[in-house]
Order: structure tokens, then sequence, then C-alpha cells
């Protein structure tokens, strides 16, 4: 049976606090900064590069979108049905758009463009606890406790983002996420929340003519104030912080204008009509469904079009122990929808090949069926999507067994998912970062990518 | 060489040294040991300031501020700490510091539970200064409906239907109390410290009898909870024929005292003066709170992998914290009285962070300390304005501020939103031009410019403008638009307030 620490969850997060990692040591961070300068530290390990992992950069991915089930879904419902089989319960397959792939039936949307989607079905991990699952599948790690490691989005953000952006370059729309680790905190998660104010979503109710407009909080001036005197104030404060800065000099007060400058941008960028969602076709917000997942994936789109580098989106409510068939049947009718029209809009936008998409949750759910109709957690054997971003579609990597137990072809591991994603974002996987103690740390644990999957 | 390395120097020499002239001497060894630049002493604005903030978690009012700068007694500074001891504002702080720490960031932050809690701490334990090993026996032993006997609520939020709640009793008390954490080895022997899972085990066995249930079963709307405990229950782990039963066993296998109800021999074991990690664990997290960083790092974690800055320190001060009684207001006093406390935190060329503790750090607030230091600053009272809600104010500031594991300390991420919400958001913008705030009334009580901005200045930053600032400040808001005369004083305020001198401690 799989390890499953559940009730190790929540009672330590890995020994070091996030600010005990900020504050390490200034070693740690002179570290840090001296091999993102030079670039050399790379080449000091002359295993590093190894041009076939690697997708040359004309055809590297410049944006990911990561969709994500949390709670861990049941993918024996998703991805790899087992019709006809006890554990494949009552959900039946159904045919895709490309000849001898099956889904679920729970996903007919998707479906339709599995040309442009692959399913890795062997997934194998060892984490079955909700928090250190999450934390393997964002950061590609096992938590170890000396230290916390950055997040796929933060790397992403590090390799692909543009500093000239006065958009964020990683978006977390639903709630915080995984962040910079021991990266500067530049890089951690902007959070949105992408709750509409039609149907679905919850939030306050519109302001007359902008209910498509998704409000990021603050961004606009207080009452009575004006651009002049936002502008007087700011400077104003940027020379009461010189002052401050002369003899209190320090990681804080350097953050601190780091916050405030990029706020500003922010505020002023004309990149935030992004959140406007009443430019779209009604026909289009539709397809992609008007809850808060739908309206998500729209505005994920919208922002990796204008040069995001990483957005991740949340769907929550998969930790089916009870009824699972039931829930996963209405999660699905947001998902379905709102990623196959993403894939299907990305792709009409010519816009796909450029855009990594990623989804998955922290782990499976067991084939066996339990006593209230549910699935437990299940590390063993799981499945996950990838689309777009350069990664070849139509495919389907690796198998497991007719009941879906253990994984029978090609298993993957988390460490491989994520050297494949950073290859395909023209980034090598081995490359190093050093932590605040000083250890240099790649961003794949040492994984190797699918190679089928990368041209 | 200044009179304070002076007598720094002749303090190094003293092998008897207790109380604030050990934290110096020991200290201070360190600087000469690597040869580390130090700041000077603070000067007494900088002192009131952060004194204000760490014992009794508010700003220092204008005119506390004026009254402390004229004082001529030299053992003004002895005296405000032992005054700030006794402000009722201290007890609220030390009790909502320890409701987090004891319970979370739990929502809603106000239910039942929590309240009586938060008020047990308050009226009991810190206003009545309760010796810390008497608190954490209470906490640990305590029986009874949670709405009379606040301190059950530790426990009793950690209970569970079937039974299973000493898991995290035993784990939550070891690590909040010895800074021990042994809940990895719950499943397997810890990966990376020394216990076994009969260790473990053997601390969930004082708990494992452990349960709540309603007080009122025939009525739905009583929602009261008892913590009690069952005559049976045993912990064990392993499936089958594998299954093993631990009985109660602490740590450091000291046989608990007989003729004890489980709870109480646990809580004996805890509290004794041979549980070495007992004093060392809160000396080090008062440290913390008054430092911005412990002599240990994480403060709930003392495994081997992380070593004390100052060993002999953390050992001798603790040791004399129990001789002193467990008494929490002495440990404040013995600190906050301390020259190293009382370093200026304006920063030594070339002085490094941290190790040490050669100037005062800067170093961010709690969400409580950001937040009462907006409330003091816009002089908004509780139910009024902004703070007519004050429960979910501070639940949005937890979550923007705060983080749940360093409760008693703040982190400043320096996230794009917190700048955002300073800048722009309802709280502090919407107060500023309300009527009757601080502001208000300073325009009413000072009619020339120049005292107003020097209030304003008091009222924010805690401190009189430099002369740099007198001239910048007063010119511009004498050439305002005399039918909006209250706007240049608005934008004075919204600078200050967005200032990193307002938002960290130092």
């Amino acid at each position: 049976m799989a390890h499953d620490c559940k009730d190790c969850e929540g009672t330590r997060r890995y020994g070091l606090t996030r600010r005990d990692v900020l504050r390490g040591s200034l070693g740690g961070f002179l570290g840090f900064a001296f091999a993102r300068q030079t670039e050399t530290f790379g080449a000091a390990m002359p295993d590093l590069l190894l041009p076939q992992d690697t997708t040359t950069a004309a055809k590297a991915a410049k944006s990911v979108i990561v969709v994500w089930l949390g709670g861990g879904p049941s993918t024996l419902d998703l991805w790899d049905p087992k019709e006809g089989r006890e554990t494949g319960g009552p959900t039946k397959a159904i045919e895709t758009s490309v000849k001898g792939i099956q889904y679920a039936d729970n996903l007919p949307t998707i479906a339709k463009v599995a040309e442009h989607v692959s399913v890795i079905r062997s997934m194998v991990s060892r984490e079955g606890s909700h928090e250190r699952g999450r934390y393997l599948l964002h950061t590609g790690y096992v938590p170890t406790g000396t230290v916390v490691h950055p997040s796929m989005g933060s790397i992403s953000a590090m390799e692909l983002g543009n500093k000239k952006l006065d958009l964020p370059n990683f978006i977390s729309l639903g709630g915080s996420t995984d962040g910079a680790g021991f990266l500067p905190p530049e890089f951690n998660p902007f959070a949105v929340d992408a709750g509409g104010a039609r149907g679905g979503g919850g939030g306050k109710g519109p302001a007359a003519g902008s209910s498509d407009v998704i409000k990021i909080s603050n961004v606009s001036y207080p009452n009575g104030v004006d651009k002049n005197r936002f502008r007087e104030r700011m400077k104003f404060l940027q020379e009461q912080e010189a002052d401050f800065e002369k003899e209190h000099a320090s990681e804080e007060v350097t953050r601190h204008k780091t916050a405030y400058e990029k706020a500003d941008r922010l505020m002023h960028t004309p990149l935030l009509e992004a959140f406007d969602l009443g430019k779209e076709k009604p026909e289009l917000v539709k397809s992609y469904g008007e809850g808060k997942f739908g309206r998500s994936c729209m505005l994920a789109r919208r922002l990796v079009e204008r040069g995001v580098a990483f957005v991740e989106i949340s769907l929550g409510g998969w930790d089916t122990h009870q009824d699972n068939f039931n829930k996963v049947s209405s999660n699905c009718k947001q998902l379905d929808p709102g990623l196959g029209t993403l894939i299907r809009d990305l792709h009409e936008k010519r816009m796909l090949d450029k855009t990594l998409i990623v989804c998955m949750g922290e782990f499976g759910r067991t084939p066996k069926i339990n006593a209230n109709n549910g699935r437990d957690h299940y590390p063993r054997a799981w499945s996950m999507m990838l689309a777009g971003g350069g990664v070849q579609g139509g495919r389907v990597i690796g198998a497991t067994d007719k009941d879906g137990v253990e994984v029978k072809e090609r298993p993957v591991t988390v460490p491989d998912l994520f050297a494949t994603v950073y290859s395909a974002l023209g980034v090598d996987p081995k490359k190093k970062n050093v932590s605040p103690l000083g250890r240099p740390i790649a961003l794949s644990d040492n994984g190797v990518a699918v190679k089928e999957l990368l041209s | 060489m200044s009179l304070a390395t002076l007598a720094l120097l002749i303090l190094a020499q003293d092998p008897q040294a207790a109380g604030g002239a050990l934290i110096d001497q020991q200290i201070s060894k360190t600087w000469t040991d690597a040869v580390v630049p130090h700041a000077g002493p603070s000067d007494d604005a900088e002192f009131l300031r952060r004194a204000s903030l760490d014992i009794v978690g508010v700003l220092p009012s204008p005119d506390e501020i004026v009254e402390f700068l004229k004082d001529p007694r030299p053992d003004k500074r002895a005296a405000k700490i032992d005054q700030l001891l006794t402000r009722p504002e201290y007890a609220h702080a030390w009790a909502e510091l320890w409701e987090d720490v004891l319970v979370g960031y739990d929502q809603p932050s106000r239910n039942d539970s929590n309240k009586a809690l938060y008020t047990w701490l308050r009226d009991e334990v810190f206003a009545k200064n309760l010796p810390y090993d008497k608190m954490v026996g209470a906490l640990l032993s305590a029986n009874g409906v949670n709405t009379e006997v606040g301190a059950v609520n530790f426990l009793l939020r950690l209970t569970r239907k079937d039974g299973g709640g000493g898991v995290a009793m035993a784990s939550k008390a070891s690590k909040t109390f010895m800074s021990t954490q042994i809940q990895c080895a719950q499943c397997h022997d810890h990966p990376f410290d020394r216990f076994t899972q009969d260790d473990f085990y053997g601390m969930v066995a004082f708990f494992a009898r452990t349960k709540a249930k309603k007080v009122d079963n025939q009525d739905p709307k009583d929602k009261r909870l008892m913590l009690y405990d069952d005559t049976k229950g045993e912990a064990s782990f392993g499936e089958g024929k594998a299954k093993k039963t631990v009985a109660p066993r602490f740590l450091d296998e000291v046989a608990p005292p007989k003729d004890l109800a489980r709870r109480d021999a646990f809580a004996t074991l805890m509290i004794r003066p041979d549980n070495p990690n007992f004093a060392r664990s809160v000396v080090n997290r008062y440290w913390a709170r008054f430092f911005g960083r412990g002599i240990i790092e994480p403060i709930d974690d003392f495994s081997n992998r992380f070593k004390p800055s100052h060993p002999e320190l953390l050992d001798r001060l603790s040791k004399e914290f129990v001789q002193q009684g467990y008494d929490t207001a002495w440990l404040i006093r013995t600190i906050a009285n301390s020259a190293t406390y009382q370093l200026s935190s304006r920063r030594p060329e070339n002085a490094s962070a941290d190790r040490f503790f050669s100037y005062s750090a800067t170093r961010p607030l709690t969400p409580e300390q950001l937040y009462m230091s907006l409330m003091g600053a816009l002089g908004i009272v509780d139910g009024e304005g902004a703070a007519k809600n004050k429960g979910s104010l501070l639940t949005q500031f937890r979550q923007r501020f705060g983080e749940e594991e360093t409760a008693d300390r703040g982190v400043f991420q320096g996230t794009i939103t917190q700048a955002l919400y300073l800048m722009n958001g309802p709280l502090p913008n919407g107060e500023i031009p309300r009527a009757n705030n601080k502001l208000d009334k300073i325009l009413k009580q000072f009619p020339a410019a120049e005292d107003r901005v020097d209030r304003i200045f008091l009222s924010v930053l805690c401190r009189l403008p430099s002369a740099r600032e007198r001239a910048t400040y007063v010119p511009y808001v004498k050439a305002g638009n005399p039918k909006k005369e209250k706007e240049p004083y608005e934008d004075l305020y919204w600078v200050l307030l967005n200032s990193s001198e307002f938002l960290f401690n130092h």
C-alpha cells in the first residue's frame, strides 16, 4: 500500500520558513547572483549540457499554463478509463479525434482536440499526502526540510520572463501557490481571484458595465487621488526611502523598494486590459464556460498573449474519498469545456506551439472503489496531460495494467516530468541554482526528459 | 573608545554575570573575537518605538514621545520598560501572540473556544504574570468545558472523533514547548533526527485517552464542548500481527510519575527543570521576538542540524529563567534593559547581519503590530470606520502580511499584493481623509504648519522630522490650495505610512 502520512500534513512546513530561507546567508544570495550573472556555473560541470535532451531555442515554448486539479484527481475517470473492469466503475470510454486513443466520457470536448494532447498514463510517485504531493508536483522535489525549492512557476518566470514586462511574470488565478522558495521574491506568484460577477464565480456585484472585467484588488488610485497627486506622493516616498536606506540597508528594505516599483508599473500598464473579458466574442466566452474556471482559462490565454511567462489556474474539489463518480462528473463540467476550449482557442490563434499546457494534480486515486463509492489517494500509478509548447500531440506515453493498479510500461517519475517540461521550454533541466546553504540544486531532481514527447 | 564600549569590556571579564549583564557579556565577546563592528546605542525615540512595539504591540503616542524625550532621569528607560509591563495592552498583546502560537490563525478568529483561551491568557496569565511553567502545565492538563476553562482549548481543537487526536497533540506540544519535532517519526523512524516510531508513540500514549464531547447532547443549539480523559485508549501502530501498543514514555525515557493521570504526568515531565529544552525553547522564542531572530533558528526545531549562535548564553539565560521561577516579565525586563537590545539599528559599515547581534535588526512587524500601528497612526478607534469589523480586518492582515509558522514575528515578503494594499487599499487610504481622525485633530489643535508637520511625524514615525524633512514638507503644505487645506497633509500621511521606516521595526 502506498506510503500515506495523512497525519503529517500541516504540522510541519519543511523545517525552514520562507523567512528563514529568504534571510538565508547573504553568501547564498551572492552565490546565486554570481551564477546568474556569469552563467559559467553550468560550464563548470561538463556533463550539464546534453543538447539532445533540450529543445532548441527556436522551437522552445514561451509560456506555460498549468491547470492544477487540487485534491488529487481520479485519473482513471479522466485519461485512463477501464470500462468493463470492476476498477473502472461506471465510467465509460469514448473515442477521441485520434484513432486508437480513448479518454473517459467525462472529457468530450478535450477528446475532440486529442491530436494536440498527450497523456502520460504511467506517472509514479511515493508521496500520498496532500501537502507533500502538492510540493512535489509544484517543485519537482520531495520536501526535505533543509531547503524550500522554487516552483515550476518561479523557475519559468526566471528563465522565460521578460523583465521589462509590466505584468507579473508568474500569475496565479484562484489563490496563492508555491513560489520562489530560495530564489529572490521577485519570482513569487502574483495572485488574482478570477471569480466572475456572472454566475458560478462568486465575488462582489459588478460595477456598472464592467461585469466582464476581472478585478485585481487595489490597482486603482484611492478616492480623491489623481495621477498628479500620486506622482507627487511617490516622489516624496522615494526620498524618504533613500534616506532610510542609507543607514538601514537590509533585505527587507530592498524588497519593499522592489515591490513598490513593480506595483507602480502594474497600476499604470496598458496591459491591464488583459483582464477585460468583455473584449472577447460572447460565444467564445460561453465555450470556455462562464464560471470561475472557464473565465480563468480565457484570462490565461489573454495573459500569455501579452507575454506573461507562467499562469497557474486552480480547479479544486478532486479529493473524492466519497461519491467519486458524481463529483468527478460534476467537476468535469467545468474542466472539460474550459481546458478543451483553451487548447482549441490557442491552436486557432496559432499560439499553441509556443504555449505549454500542463494538467495534473498531486497524485491519482485508487483503482479499488471504497465503501463510500469513492477512491482514495494513489500515487503509485496515475495520469497527467500535456499539450502544446512543442510537445508532440496525439500520443499516449506508458500504460497501466488492465485494472489500473500498476504501471506496466514506461514509468515516468515527477522529476522526469519536470525535465520534460523544462526541455520543452528550452531550459536545461540539469542547470543549477545555489541554495542559501550553498548547495547547487538542479531544476530537475535527476529526471530524464521523455524523449518521445519532444521532437 | 565610547563609554558603552568601555563598560562592555569591563563586563566581559565577569564570570558571574547574570541577567542583562550576561547577555551583553556573551554577545560582545563574539564581537571582539571576530572583530565585528557594532552600532552605538539607540537614541531615545528609536528606543521608545521599538520597546513599545515589542512589549505592548502598539506605537507610543505623540504626547508620550515628547514627554519621554524631555525626561531627564538617567534610568528613564528602565522605568519605561516597567511601565509598559503594567499597561493593559501588554496582557492583550501577549495573549494574542500566544493564541496565535497555540491555535494558529483559526477561522473564524474569534469563535467561542478561541475567545475563552484568549481571555484566560490575558486575564489569568499575563495580567497576573503567571509563571510560564504553570501556564504550560495548565494548557496540557486542564479538563472542562471550552467556554469556561480557557486552557482546554489548546488540546480541544486537536481532538478527533475516532480518538486519534493524540498524534496531533503530542506533536504540537513537543514542537511548541520543547522545539522538538517528532511527527515525522509517526510513519517510520524519523528521517533526519534520532526518534524512532516507539519514541513517537510513547509520547502519543499520554494523550491516547483525551477526547471531547458535547456538553448537552439534547440541545442542538448548545455548541459547548468538554475536554476529558477516557478510562480506556492506547497508542499503537502497525497492522495485524505487527501491531504494537506503546505505553506512555517521555522522549528522554524518564519514567512517568506513578499515580498521575496520563496527561498530568506528561505536563509534569514537560515542565521539570531538567527537561532543558523546555526553558530553552521559550527563552529562545522571547529572544526572537525582541531581536528578530532566535539564538537558534528555526525556533521550533532544536534538532542537531541547526546550531545556536551563542550556546553558552542560551544555556545560562535559560537556567537563570528557571531560577527566577519561569517569570516571563523578568525575562522581558532582562532582555529589554540590556545594552544589546538597546543598540541602534543604524548599521555600521561592513557589519554583517544576524549572527552577531551587533546592531538592532530592521525587521518586519507582525500582522497584529502592523494593524495596531495603522490604527494608532490614523487615530482609528475600535468599532469605527475601517475598524468597524475588526475581526475580519485583522484576518485580512494575517492573510496578507502574516505567516502562521512565525506568528510571533512578522514576515514581509515584499509582494506586489502587499504594496498595492498599502498604496491604494481601503486601509489606510479610506482612513486618511476621514473626518475626526488623528489628522483632523492635529489640524484643529495646531494652527502652525511647522507644528503640524512635527505632529504628523510623531504620530506616524514616532520621531520629529529632520532638517531636510522640514525643509521639504513645510513649504509643500503651505503651498497647497487654501480651499483644500487638508490635502497636502493627507499626502504627507500617505508617504510616511507607506515608508519602510513605518512598516518595519528597528
